[in-house]
């Protein structure tokens, strides 16, 4: 979401985050599976996240049926590790700074209404840092919930033709296709 | 009829050339060329074919068409760094590129421009580059071309998406034109930006690569190097690590050439210089990014899915020159799409919902005002780049006949990369006003340049314009980082072009 300049620039605020508001990390039970980057809070407060930025309707399924936060899970840890860390620091500063989003209580204490506020608060907010923060998670949710295959058909889209489209050399060997360009391996005639 | 399979050993990863390392690697060679995109392919190529020694070494994997299945979710963390999350440090720009042997040509486009001759003369006059005028760089340029096996996109190549800005662009009577591109009897199925699981596209991996190889090159994927060791103004070493593909195991590298070529792109060519202390002032500086901002336009009953065929198949560069920017049909997946629309919730959902009635198309603009590529304490690159006022002004300009265009052509709204209220009326693009502060507006970056500009004064320029790197004797850069400015245009045919001249003029170094 970031360039690894988050966390540095996010100095300051941290330390607010670290002040005792709102919901406190163990008071989460892990999911039953195992969470690759997450922690059970973060788990949590991305699952919220999910729910207001891809929140169904249209006859798109709604977020936790897809399991976006898992599948969020996933991506995120196959980040670089430098990376990494600024992640789990903005999702630490998103929930703990109420005050930021001109709120009482944190991100996870919101009612559906609250928690839109809350989101739309650090959208406008006239801190780059909280606009950078709210886009990374905006494109988080967005990218992971439409990449899901379960969500094409609403779109009308067909999804990819490997494994769907033979263009000649059978369905299951789509990488045997010939060298087309005749030029590769040619001299130039200069 | 079916063809036959694929015969060449080139594009083989099981090839004996293509080097799996099951342990500590030292390599000696004569020459070594770190990256393969669209400047080190060409680079390595063009030398091996002059009967030089060398090892191509890459940092990404070898990902062949048998890996490549069209689905975001698979192709975007194998291909982009940081599963495209990558921003500049503001937040404000999404920076793409890739990471894989071949380098970012394999997500292309497919999109060829040649240099024009107005910039390479502005390159001279105004940036003090020697010898790559129109003329001199004619022939290297016309050997790209030639294996890349440039030509125009077909009228009956033409999507759907890049129809509805062509009947626009009539409308309001200006002028546009269908790209040239490196496809080879392509198939249309629309998956570019993921990798062609065809090979139609002719990206560097199945062109060069093999090509270098074929004339003996060596190819090190999953090398990465992470400083240079000089003594004086001699670079004697590389080191890095290299990874076993099958076990994932990985191991120290060590290479030793005559010379070196750093070819990693104008973020990482840059970063690897100054991590090795290497260079002048100017290493990192002067970095332009050809900021996009696209337009999303309802267009009603009609059917567009525009992710059919060639995303992009259609321009307008006539306002370049003089206003900065140029117009580019465009479209994407559902996954990048929805990240890049600029709205969340209900408004999301009700327009990706519209999915297959919207056609998209961006600005691109000719940055003139730059930022730095600078290495933080961990020693990963930091992008600082906002984008200016003046710049600003020509993506507004853009955004503001995207939006007439379209309107032209029958959407009943256009969206702005921006929150808010899509324009509807000529009366909304009159009152158009964006804010460009950064993640207020939905901006992408695809092409990454100038961050090691040539020229021939060092108070100005970061390498000479053979590619040589003030204050070294034997180090060169041959990608996208050697280009004093942005160019407008999209970039790939000039570095491979840049990349054929430096290599022409390459000549063994002297012994110390
Ligand atoms: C989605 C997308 C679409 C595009 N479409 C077009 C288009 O249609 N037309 C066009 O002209 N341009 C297009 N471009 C841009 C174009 O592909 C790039 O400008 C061009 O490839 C840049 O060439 P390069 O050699 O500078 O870098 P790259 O092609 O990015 O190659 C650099 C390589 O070096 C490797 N590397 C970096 N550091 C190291 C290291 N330390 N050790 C080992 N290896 C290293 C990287 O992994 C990478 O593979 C597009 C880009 C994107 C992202």
């Amino acid at each position: 979401m970031s360039r690894r300049a988050f966390l540095v620039r996010a100095g300051g605020l941290l330390v607010a985050a670290s002040l005792p508001v709102g919901c406190a990390g163990p008071a989460f039970r892990a999911p039953g599976f195992q969470l690759r980057y997450f922690s059970p809070f973060e788990y949590a407060v991305v699952t919220r996240v999910a729910d207001r930025i891809v929140p169904g309707g249209y006859g798109l399924p709604d977020p936790g049926s897809l399991g976006v936060a898992r599948q969020a899970d996933g991506v995120l840890a196959l980040l670089d590790p430098s990376l990494e860390a600024d992640f789990h620091q903005l999702l630490t500063l998103f929930d703990r700074v109420p005050i930021l989003a001109g709120r009482l209580g944190s991100f996870l204490t919101q009612g559906p209404r609250g928690a839109d506020a809350y989101l739309a608060a650090w959208e406008n907010s006239p801190f780059e840092l909280l606009r950078h923060g709210f886009q990374g998670l905006r494109r988080l949710a967005a990218a992971v919930y439409y990449a899901d295959p379960r969500t094409w058909a609403i779109l009308h889209y067909a999804g990819p033709w490997v494994g769907r489209i033979d263009v000649g050399y059978g369905l299951a060997n789509q990488g045997n296709g010939p060298q087309v360009n005749p030029n590769v391996y040619s001299r130039f005639p200069a | 009829m079916k063809r036959p399979a694929a015969t060449s050993p080139f594009t083989d990863p099981a090839n004996p050339q293509v080097i799996r390392a099951q342990g500590p690697l030292e390599i000696r060679t004569e020459v070594a060329v770190i990256g393969s995109g669209a400047g080190g392919a060409t680079f390595a190529s063009e030398l091996a074919e002059r009967g030089f020694e060398v090892a191509l070494l890459e940092m990404g994997p070898y990902i062949t068409r048998k890996q490549m299945n069209q689905r975001e979710r698979d192709m975007l963390p194998l291909f982009y760094e940081d599963v495209a999350s990558q921003t500049t440090a503001d937040g404000g720009i999404v920076v793409l590129h890739a990471h894989c042997v071949g380098g970012t040509t394999v997500v292309n486009n497919a999109i060829c421009f040649d240099p024009p001759t107005w910039l390479l003369d502005e390159w001279a006059e105004r940036h003090g580059v020697v010898g790559t005028r129109r003329a001199d760089l004619a022939a290297a340029n016309a050997k790209v071309n030639f294996i890349l096996n440039v030509q125009k996109i077909a009228p009956d190549q033409v999507n759907t998406n890049a129809k509805v800005m062509m009947r626009g662009i009539e409308r309001i009577g200006i002028a546009g034109d269908t790209f040239h591109h490196n496809r080879t009897e392509c198939l249309l199925s629309g998956f570019c930006m993921l990798g062609c699981a065809y090979d139609r596209k002719q990206n560097h991996h199945i062109t060069y690569v093999p090509r270098a190889l074929s004339f003996g090159a060596r190819l090190y994927p999953e090398a990465r190097i992470d400083r240079l060791i000089s003594r004086g103004q001699q670079v004697v070493e590389a080191v890095g690590t290299v990874r076993d593909p099958v076990s994932g195991k990985s191991y120290p590298l060590s290479i030793k050439a005559d010379a070196f070529v750093v070819a990693g792109g104008a973020i990482w060519s840059p970063t690897l210089l100054l991590k090795s202390h290497l260079g002048n002032a100017q290493v990192g500086q002067n970095f332009h990014c050809h900021p996009i901002a696209a337009v999303a336009a309802d267009m009603g009953d009609e059917t567009i899915r525009a992710y059919e065929g060639i995303p992009q198949c259609y321009y307008v560069d006539q306002y370049l020159q003089d206003q900065g920017f140029v117009l580019e049909s465009i479209f994407a997946g559902p996954s990048v799409s929805a990240a890049l629309l600029p709205a969340w919730g209900p408004s999301l959902q009700r327009l990706m919902h519209r999915y297959e009635h919207l056609a998209s198309a961006y600005v691109q603009i000719r940055d003139e005002d730059s930022g730095r590529i600078r290495v933080d304490a961990r020693g990963v690159p930091v992008i600082d780049y906002s984008l200016s006022a003046r710049d600003a002004q020509k993506s507004l300009a853009g955004l503001k006949l995207l939006s007439r265009l379209f309107l032209a052509a029958g959407a009943q709204a256009a969206y702005l990369p921006r929150a808010g209220a899509p324009i509807r009326t000529q009366a909304d693009i009159a009152g158009m006003d964006v804010d460009f502060s950064p993640c207020r507006v939905s901006l992408v970056s695809a092409h990454q340049m100038g961050s090691l500009r040539m020229g021939e004064d060092p108070r100005f320029a970061a390498v000479d314009s053979r590619g040589k790197v003030f204050g070294t004797t034997n180090l060169y850069v041959a990608d996208a980082s050697v280009f004093p400015t942005a160019i407008g245009l999209n970039p790939q045919i000039t570095v491979a072009t840049l990349a054929t001249h430096f290599a022409n003029q390459f000549s063994r170094p002297l012994p110390v």
